[in-house]
């Protein structure tokens, strides 16, 4: 049966108001969303009595854990993180130092790296983690967040050398033996590593090779894991695969040459500087919160970068996260954010063209406001954690 | 074409621009209104600025080429091979393809994203590796299609061309692949979708260069305009590949009549 054109006409303006509807009422859901929302999902963890619901007053609005001893703490939620950078969270979270600060960490499941700032602004986590290029970029696209201490940084005493942010190896019958040796090879053309710019991966080497002497622009980037970078080296499909902490033993025992580390760029802990963030809203409304949680992962991070717990912290991690974890990230052990970290990370970012010059200072990035004197670098040697 | 026929035609266009210019409208207004981040999901005139740029300093379409040539020699590489093995498989090989079949079948279902590893394994990184995967997913719905329409040929006509004494070379020209070729330009659309897909997907891996390499470096550097700009360029190539393949199954259409002699 053949439909009339004015029938045609009105199952047309039916859809188009379907549509229109739909997205008004998608529109109405959101709006009457309160902040911080997205978190019921894991709500089933925490309190869910009337005491619960006086407790989550007490901490402006916030859901709350109860301690065994009857302890109400506020809720802060966390992306499960599933690599080696998952250690602050886990002995955070194992150990008690998130519970002695103050505050409870509630992990809300594994996500991408695409929803990483989508699921801060929503509220499904408080807290987040990123390089602060990767914060620079977000908040130039008009992100609200803000960094309120560190999370990696780089070892540079030569005693926590097995612990640094990246490390570079190539095959066993390679002619590369140092970084001076890349100055001849493939005749001073193209040099193969994976990664992908603009990230660690990327700075990282650049600087890397400026310190050098060698030019930066010989460099290919091709995408690829850690993982699948050692199988490529393999494969003679790149020319030095750059890794992190957890493929360094994996690395080690499958004979590749180590040629150097991401300490190499001279830039000291900037090389490993990773950042927390909140949201500007969170961060006005539950200052005191934000600062128990910033105390808590702290310690913990010190904790993790002593020599005698090194082992323990890469079972745990280990545990947590299913990987064979031999070696950890190397952490902030002071709540203080420090200026020149963040400004390498900026001036590659406008280097690359990706920022325009002054475009983002360190202060737009940072808040300094949870830095705790007492909290620097702490003789954590008496702990019995 | 009569004026009646492009007046038609127009109405019909606008009529279905329509919903796609009231949902980029709504998409302004949400986002303008600050009722979704900006920081997340972009303006669209900030998408399509962002779009302009690129296309003006030539990244685009330079990535866009890249892409589209390894796409171009893995479809014609799977058309070559998928028809003619199919015609091969379902007209000569009749036993022995009826024992291949299950495995091919298994080889067209496993997970083209799965084999992305052992593609880079065998092929090494570069454009070989880019063609070999587009081959691979592009290959199945050709074949497939080529054997399903071998099989659903129209006896009659068939036994009728065979009595009027047609050898089997001709019957193959004048009968058989004309009577196919709605079938086969079923499987072309197919492997060409498909095809443009994954190559989008594989050079999101193990690539320095192509329009996937491209998102993942706009997608690192955090600039959603882009981000969602290179979504709907991708997009709108997608749908011009299909237009393109059903201009050309409209012309080979024209062909399989006259060869036939008569419409079906």
């Amino acid at each position: 049966m053949a439909l009339t054109k004015k029938t045609r006409n009105y199952i047309f303006i039916a859809i188009v108001a379907v549509v229109a509807i739909a997205v008004a009422a998608a529109v109405f859901v959101n709006l009457s969303k309160p902040a911080g929302s997205g978190a019921n999902q894991t709500a089933s963890s925490t309190d869910a009595s009337e005491d619960s619901a006086q407790a989550a007053n007490d901490f402006g609005g916030l859901e709350t854990y109860t301690l065994e001893d009857g302890t109400v703490l506020p809720v802060v939620h966390a992306w499960t993180h599933p690599g080696s950078d998952a250690s602050p969270y886990v002995i955070g979270d194992e150990l008690g130092f998130f519970h002695d600060a103050g505050v409870h960490v509630e992990f809300t499941g594994v996500i991408d790296y695409d929803q990483y700032l989508p699921s801060v602004l929503d509220g499904t986590n408080d807290v987040g983690d990123a390089h602060p290029n990767q914060l620079a970029t977000y908040i130039k696209e008009g992100a609200p967040v803000k960094a309120v201490c560190r999370m990696d940084i780089d070892a540079v005493d030569p005693a926590n050398a097995t612990h640094r942010h990246m490390r570079y190896y190539v095959r066993a019958d390679s002619p590369i033996k140092t970084w001076a040796d890349l100055a001849d090879y493939n005749n001073g053309g193209e040099i193969i590593i994976n990664g992908h710019d603009p990230s660690c991966t990327s700075f990282v080497p650049n600087t890397i090779f400026e310190k050098n002497g060698l030019d930066r622009e010989r460099i290919t980037y091709i995408y690829f894991g850690d993982a699948e970078a050692l199988q490529a080296l393999d494969l003679g499909d790149i020319d030095i695969a750059q890794v992190h902490p957890a493929y360094y033993d994996l690395a080690d025992k499958g004979g590749y040459r180590l040629i150097g580390d991401s300490v190499d760029s001279g830039v000291g802990a900037a090389s490993g500087t990773a950042l927390y963030f909140f949201t500007e809203e969170f961060i006005a409304a539950h200052p005191d919160v934000v600062q128990s949680f910033v105390n808590g992962i702290t310690l913990a991070q010190a904790w993790i970068d002593e020599p005698k717990n090194w082992e323990e912290a890469a079972r745990l991690t280990g545990e947590a996260t299913g990987l064979d974890v031999v070696y950890t990230h190397y952490f902030s052990g002071s709540t203080e954010i420090i200026d020149e970290d963040i400004q390498f990370w900026i001036d590659e970012l406008e280097r690359g063209g990706y920022l325009k010059e002054d475009e983002l200072t360190v202060d737009d990035l940072v808040t300094k406001q949870f830095y705790n004197p007492e909290i620097d670098w702490p003789d954590l040697s008496k702990s019995t954690k | 074409m009569s004026m009646g026929k492009t007046l038609e035609n127009l109405q019909k266009l606008a009529f279905g621009a329509i919903p796609i210019l009231a949902f980029f409208a709504l998409w302004q207004a949400v986002t303008a209104l600050g009722i979704l981040p900006s920081s997340i999901i972009p303006q669209p005139s900030r998408v399509f600025t962002a779009l302009v740029n690129a296309f003006a300093q030539g990244d685009l379409l330079r990535y866009a080429a890249i892409s589209v040539v390894n796409v171009l020699a893995g479809l014609a590489l799977s058309i070559f091979f998928g028809i003619s093995v199919g015609l091969l498989a379902g007209i000569y090989l009749k036993r022995f393809s009826r024992y291949l079949l299950p495995f091919l079948r298994v080889c067209e279902k496993l997970n083209p994203f799965a084999l992305l590893p052992i593609f880079v394994l065998i092929f090494g990184i570069g454009r070989v590796e880019k063609i070999a995967v587009v081959f691979w997913v592009s290959v199945w719905p050709l074949l497939f299609s080529t054997i399903d329409g071998l099989v659903n040929l129209d006896v009659d006509t068939l036994r009728s061309a065979r009595s009027m004494g047609a050898k089997r070379l001709v019957l193959l020209r004048k009968v058989i692949v004309p009577m196919m070729t709605p079938t086969i330009f079923s499987g072309i659309k197919s492997s060409a979708q498909v095809a443009f897909f994954m190559i989008i997907a594989s050079e999101m891996m193990a690539s320095s260069t192509g329009l996937g390499w491209y998102y993942m470096k706009v997608k690192t550097a955090y600039q959603p305009p882009l981000m969602y700009g290179i979504v709907l360029f991708i997009t709108a190539m997608a749908i011009l590949v299909n237009l393109l393949f059903t201009l050309i199954e409209k012309r080979f259409s024209k062909w399989r009549v006259q060869s036939l002699g008569t419409a079906e």
